[in-house]
């Protein structure tokens, strides 16, 4: 076959195969996993360098925005996060937005905050799933205690050590969300930046992060982490590997055969473009 | 070693499934995507109801806040659409909620979201990066300005702006890419977890 007859055949290659390929290519490297250096850049130090600056017993908002199916690109930073407010003494109170969130706040909860013998109610609280989008979130910045009359296991939250401190805004002193969707970053910006002058960081999809980047520019979120890879950084940061670092391999591989695939269907395209000019 | 777990079991099974779609349709993965759909709205019937036992009617009875039952009404409302002759009611709860939506999105909008940006924009001409920014923006306002007929000038800034979109939504696409293998990383990573190998 020459390059020529190649290259035609690459435009009309089943689509099954590239399936195959890109399967491949994530599986090799989780089966067998290869080390891949991890340069943490900005966006992962700066939100390290603040928690590592705020005293112990600060209080940090989470809201896990979290659906089932972002879980693999959003819960990893999402654990290194409140791994490292837990290890660094912050109080932590957990709430979500969306339906899905509780269950993975439930699941850091599980992985750090008990291994790491954290009192609930004392070093952590979760307050549980809030409907009402960017309303609720405006709702619960301004009073905790009327948005939430229990927590989500049912304590009744002004019985709840921790959100004896809690009441508004003003008594948190960073807002870490992660969202796969829905107002995002923008809404808390809208409710928590402008109106209170909150920290914000967010972390969020890869499709989500140009969007938010204007934000980043304009001062009004502090970090925005994107997607896996900055969870893996994270991760690096505090010393902690869990599941972003360890699909950063398989990221990888697949961007590698992703960009070989876009490279060599350019090229077939412009040389079947000479031929048919020929013809 | 194989997982004992039910869950990791489950997981790595109905993973298989819908990768399964890759080679084509199939009854295997039909079972698969109609199991996600049904627990996912199933879950968030739950939490909706639980939402509405914590927030609606906990306080309502138990502690005699009954301007509460203004909104339980509203929200009502919304299911009249199921009941001939009355459906044009649901209209006064959407538009409760439309009104409480608007009202909480410009409370902070023009000051976030338009005050802010130009403020981020106004930057000195020192820097490659801070260049960038200026043409982008003024770029795009010229691309999509439909008010009056421009002239050249309005025309190749418009160009550029043109340019610089498509830059972004290349940047938006590599982050697809991104996020699609992320997901598929972890989809796989269940299915390994089924052996053992996390």
């Amino acid at each position: 076959m020459s390059f020529a007859d190649f290259m035609l055949r690459v435009q009309s290659v089943d689509t099954r195969i590239i399936r195959v390929l890109v399967f491949l290519a994530i599986l090799i490297p989780l089966v067998n996993p290869l080390p891949v250096p991890m340069v943490v850049t900005d966006a992962p130090r700066t939100l390290y360098d603040f928690i590592e600056q705020l005293p112990p017993g600060s209080v940090m908002l989470v809201d896990t925005n979290i659906s089932a199916a972002y879980r693999p690109t959003l819960y990893g930073t999402a654990e290194a996060v409140f791994s490292h407010a837990m290890r660094r003494g912050l109080r932590v109170v957990l709430t979500s937005f969306a339906p899905e969130g509780p269950m993975f706040n439930e699941q850091m909860i599980e992985s750090v905050a008990v291994p790491a013998g954290k009192v609930y109610g004392v070093d952590y609280v979760h307050l549980g799933y809030r409907a009402g989008g960017e309303g609720a979130v405006a709702e619960v910045l301004r009073d905790f205690h009327g948005a939430y009359d229990t927590d989500f296991h049912g304590n009744r939250v002004a019985d709840i050590p921790i959100m004896q401190d809690v009441r508004t805004a003003r008594d948190v002193s960073l807002v870490v969300i992660h969202s796969a969707g829905g107002y995002a970053g923008g809404g808390w910006v809208r409710q928590a930046v402008d109106p209170y002058g909150l920290p914000l960081a967010v972390s969020v999809t890869g499709v989500m992060a140009p969007s938010h980047y204007p934000y980043t520019d304009a001062g009004q979120i502090i970090a925005l982490l994107s997607d896996m890879k900055s969870g893996a950084e994270y991760e690096t940061l505090i010393q902690r590997p869990g599941v972003s670092l360890a699909g950063m391999g398989a990221q990888t591989f697949a961007h590698i055969l992703i960009i070989l695939l876009i490279f060599l269907s350019n090229v077939s395209y412009f040389a079947n473009r000479g031929r048919r000019a020929k013809k | 070693m194989i997982s004992e777990s039910l869950g990791i079991w489950m997981a790595g099974l109905l993973s298989i499934a819908i990768f399964s779609y890759l080679l084509g349709d199939n009854p295997v993965f039909k079972l698969a995507e109609h199991m996600f759909v049904g627990a996912g709205a199933g879950h968030a019937i739950t939490m909706g109801f639980g939402n509405i036992r914590d927030v609606g009617w906990i306080p309502m009875v138990r502690d005699g806040r009954i301007t509460i039952i203004v909104a339980m009404v509203a929200g009502l409302l919304l299911y009249s659409r199921f009941v001939r002759g009355y459906s044009w009611l649901a209209r006064w709860g959407v538009a409760v909620m439309v009104g409480i939506g608007t009202g909480v999105l410009l409370r902070g909008l023009p000051a976030a979201q338009i005050l802010a940006q130009i403020r981020a924009t106004m930057i000195p001409l020192n820097s490659i990066d801070n260049l960038i920014i200026i043409l982008g923006t003024l770029g795009g306002i010229s691309f999509f300005m439909f008010t009056f007929k421009g002239n050249a000038a309005t025309h190749n800034l418009g160009l550029l702006g043109r340019l610089a979109m498509m830059v972004c939504f290349g940047a938006a696409f590599g982050n697809a890419v991104f996020q699609r293998t992320g997901q598929a990383a972890g989809a796989i990573q269940n299915m390994l977890k089924v052996f053992g190998i996390e």
